[in-house]
């Protein structure tokens, strides 16, 4: 037998939460074929050792929203050429050029990410007719391992079969042919039937409010495709952005989401833009308190947070409805909105985030609330929803603001004192852990995705590992990891990327009955511009032209 | 003043927005020629492509032999003087802050493009697009003078905010196209369609225009005080077209582009 030959990272503390591993000092092990293994039975065995005394050793970081995906990235990118023009890379710097910090080109976010310790980005507004764009687009993005979710609750098929009463056993169909279809991870739903509502000139949707079309409402919309998806057993539970996003007094609308889901395993994303009440002078205060306790009593709901940062941004999302309002505030003063196929929409909104104004500096308190209002790290994720916050580069800013109060306060200090005023955040004590950020940015996200060989290093478990120095100012610390291992290979030295592998894609797929590829070869064939297979991404596409391993997970067993 | 002289063609394009008259001060010769210049992916020394000549006493640049292979001259020139000899590519002093730029040659598209203040003179001809926006941008020229004693191409002032533009010369096609605001003014033959989709501003043609959009509509002769004001403030920078200004003392004034919000102004030389 040949004796296996192991790569040892020796004296560096440990922050693995999936496995309960705590800043213990102990040694990893990663064999040939890129993965975690148990240490070898004689010193023989060990091929190098690296002395990461004094470091902290995370699992990648894994980014379970960030918009680096699809058409609406690449319109961000053409309405904003002067960022482009400010932020161009030096070769030296990195493989190839790049540009850009908000809308950065796909080179420059698999950069950034990899610079930053993560390995895993998962982009989640992914149109099933612009599947095959996304994926190109992520096939592109060097390093990082990647995912879409695919968006479904608006498309003109699902709500004429709501409206027509159809069984659950046909939306579970198509549910699992659309995840099939489009090589999707998970399913969004963007402002449930809300967009879809926009182009028959509604320009708000509550959650009980019908679609004038279909006469179908939100709440049967979230209810239908969570349901579904439970019972098709995808692992990530149906991800939400719900109604009324950015609108004062949304927050009951969050609430009543919560509790309508009726126990439904469900994740909301970027609720910090759905935690706005109506309370003050201003008709506009925080309720990110009322949302994190909502959240707090309900097992079955997770977050990600969608924290603003203060500067120039750009907005992109699915949601036309509201883009259509936010467009009036565009800085610069352009936007775009447009339907795409009947499946959803699409609007793209510069944004520069102020802190001398009122509502800005409340939305940058709100999402620090929910942050520190949130008991449970497992069901609370850390994202920026960029770059509709800010773009991901904030993250070890953000990082910090979690960890060092002091600092929390200093910088609560700078802002508008009215919105201070307006907050509790100044009494909020709490300080996350090295060990919390590691379940915020890694081990959380993969066990809500059902990444099984992701964000742990246990033995078996893909070395996908981040090394930082440690360093009392987080920020610093996690701007620039040590080394970054992408399956063993070392991709990133001292903040520098050395390597660029193609990280691999992860889908899920679920059976479906053979019934619903004919009922959608009929409606593709009477409404749509392609017929249904065109639509569909194979396999070889995404291995082949897109040089990236498919990753296949499992649905869970029904019982 | 400190003289970099080109010796030999360059064997690509080169990244030269570090040429900065800004850069000489306080550099002696020695220094100055290592100097790092990018070409080809890799960084190399100044004094590798240029013999350097002059004494570092001002804030003052002369660059002689320019190509058009020399790229981004003048790109956010902050301050001082850079004085070009040679015909130049395109986008010099693109984003241009403060200070004089002076072209002894040509210079091609995008001239000025976004500048937001200082001033720049070219003894010869530009080509398109110059004191307009850098492709994307939402605006033009956004401050600062623009002398052009040649000729321009097309669509010159494209979505000018702000500052003056002189042409001496003729213009291509579509000469103040979608300008927010500014003046310019043209002593030679305009282009075909002057201010299509003007907003505000004030455009200056001495020689009659071809074809001027439908959507302008005549106010009149008039006496307009602020030439006397303009030919002033003329008189400091080029005395010698300032004079030319003297025929837009009665002024034949058209309005428009109706077909957008309309304020602009083409004023006609010579009534």
């Amino acid at each position: 037998m040949t004796m296996r030959r192991l790569t040892e990272l020796r004296g560096g503390r440990i922050y693995d939460p999936a496995n309960g591993i705590d800043g213990e000092r102990r040694s990893l092990f990663i064999d040939d074929n890129g993965y975690l293994a148990a240490p070898p039975r004689s010193p023989a065995g060990i091929k190098e050792t690296l002395d990461l005394e004094g470091c902290v050793v995370m699992a990648g970081g894994i980014d379970i929203h960030t918009h680096i995906g699809g058409g609406k990235v690449n319109l961000a990118r053409m309405m904003l050429p002067e960022e482009h023009l400010a932020s161009l890379v030096d070769r030296t710097r990195h493989p190839w050029p790049g540009s850009g910090i908000a809308t950065p080109s796909t080179l420059t976010a698999g950069y950034r990410y990899a610079e930053m310790g993560y390995t895993a980005c998962f982009e989640p507004a992914m149109l099933p007719s612009n599947a095959r764009e996304a994926h190109m687009e992520l096939a592109d993005t060097p390093i990082v391992d990647k995912g879409a979710y695919a968006l479904l609750g608006n498309d003109d098929f699902l709500l004429r079969r709501l409206a027509d009463g159809a069984s659950d056993s046909e939306i579970a169909d198509y549910i699992a042919w659309t995840l099939h279809a489009t090589q999707a991870l998970a399913i969004k739903v963007v402002n449930p039937g809300g967009i879809n509502a926009f182009k028959f000139n509604q320009r708000k949707l509550d959650l009980d409010e019908e679609n004038t079309a279909y006469g179908v409402t939100p709440r049967q919309i979230l209810l239908s495709l969570a349901r579904n998806l439970n019972r098709l057993g995808v692992s990530h539970p149906l991800h939400i952005h719900g109604c009324n996003l950015g609108v004062p007094g949304n927050v009951h609308t969050t609430l009543a989401t919560i509790a309508g889901l009726e126990g439904l395993p469900a994740h909301l994303t970027h609720v910090q833009f759905h935690s706005y009440g109506t309370e003050g002078d201003r008709k506009f205060s925080s309720g990110a308190l009322a949302v994190a306790e909502a959240v707090n009593r309900a097992p079955n709901i997770s977050m990600d947070v969608g924290q603003i940062m203060f500067g120039q941004t750009v907005t992109e999302s699915g949601d036309s409805m509201r883009q259509h309002a936010g467009s009036a505030f565009a800085s610069p003063r352009k936007s775009v909105l447009m339907d795409i196929e009947c499946d959803a929409g699409c609007g793209v909104v510069p944004f520069r985030y102020r802190d001398r104004n009122f509502v800005n500096a409340l939305q940058w308190i709100i999402g620090l609330e929910l942050f520190l209002g949130v008991s449970d790290p497992w069901r609370i994720f850390l994202t920026t929803d960029h770059p509709n916050g800010a773009p991901f580069t904030s993250y070890p800013h953000l990082i910090r603001l979690l960890m060092d109060r002091a600092f929390r306060q200093d910088m609560l200090a700078t802002l508008l004192p009215e919105a201070v005023a307006a907050s509790h955040l100044g009494s909020l004590d709490r300080e996350y852990s090295l060990y919390e950020i590691a379940i915020l940015t890694r081990a959380g996200p993969a066990r809500s995705l059902g990444l099984n060989t992701l964000g742990h290093l246990g033995i078996g478990a893909r070395a996908d590992i981040a090394v930082y120095r440690d360093h009392p100012d987080r920020e610093r610390m996690f701007s620039s990891a040590r080394y970054v291992f992408k399956n063993g290979q070392i991709v990133v030295k001292e903040g520098r990327v050395v390597a660029t592998p193609n990280g691999a894609t992860h889908v899920t797929r679920a059976d479906y009955d053979a019934g619903i590829t004919r009922t959608l070869d009929d409606y593709h064939a009477r409404f749509m511009s392609v017929r249904r297979r065109n639509l569909m991404v194979s396999d070889a596409e995404i291995e082949d032209l897109g040089g990236s391993p498919l990753c296949l997970h499992p649905v869970r067993r029904q019982a | 003043m400190i003289t970099l002289r080109l010796r030999a063609p360059l064997p690509c394009q080169v990244d030269a927005s570090g040429l900065q008259p800004s850069l000489v001060r306080g550099m002696d010769i020695a220094a100055l020629s290592r100097v790092k210049l990018r070409v080809n992916g890799k960084a190399h020394p100044l004094g590798e492509f240029f013999t350097l000549s002059g004494k570092p006493d001002s804030t003052t640049l002369r660059i002689t032999g320019v190509t058009p292979a020399l790229q981004g001259l003048g790109n956010e020139m902050r301050e001082g003087l850079l004085l070009l000899e040679g015909n130049c590519g395109d986008a010099v002093g693109a984003g241009m802050r403060a200070g004089e730029l002076r072209i002894m040659g040509d210079a091609r598209h995008r001239l000025g493009a976004g500048m937001r203040g200082g001033l720049i003179r070219v003894s010869g001809s530009v080509g398109d697009f110059a004191g307009g926006p850098l492709p994307g941008a939402v605006s033009g020229m956004r401050g600062g003078t623009l002398l052009i004693s040649g000729d321009a191409g097309a669509r010159l002032a494209d979505r000018l905010r702000r500052g003056l533009i002189l042409v001496a010369g003729s213009t291509g096609p579509a000469p103040a196209s979608q300008m927010i605001a500014g003046t310019v003014i043209i002593l030679g033959a305009p282009g075909d369609s002057p201010g299509t989709g003007m907003r505000r501003g004030s455009l200056l043609l001495k020689a009659g225009a071809g074809a001027l959009p439908p959507t302008f509509v005549q106010t009149g002769v008039h006496e307009l005080s602020f030439i006397t004001l303009l030919m002033r403030h003329l008189e400091t920078l080029d005395p010698c077209h300032a004079r030319a200004l003297r025929g837009f003392r009665r002024v034949r004034r058209w309005v428009g582009d109706r077909g957008c919000s309309g304020q602009g102004e083409i004023l006609f030389a010579g009534h």
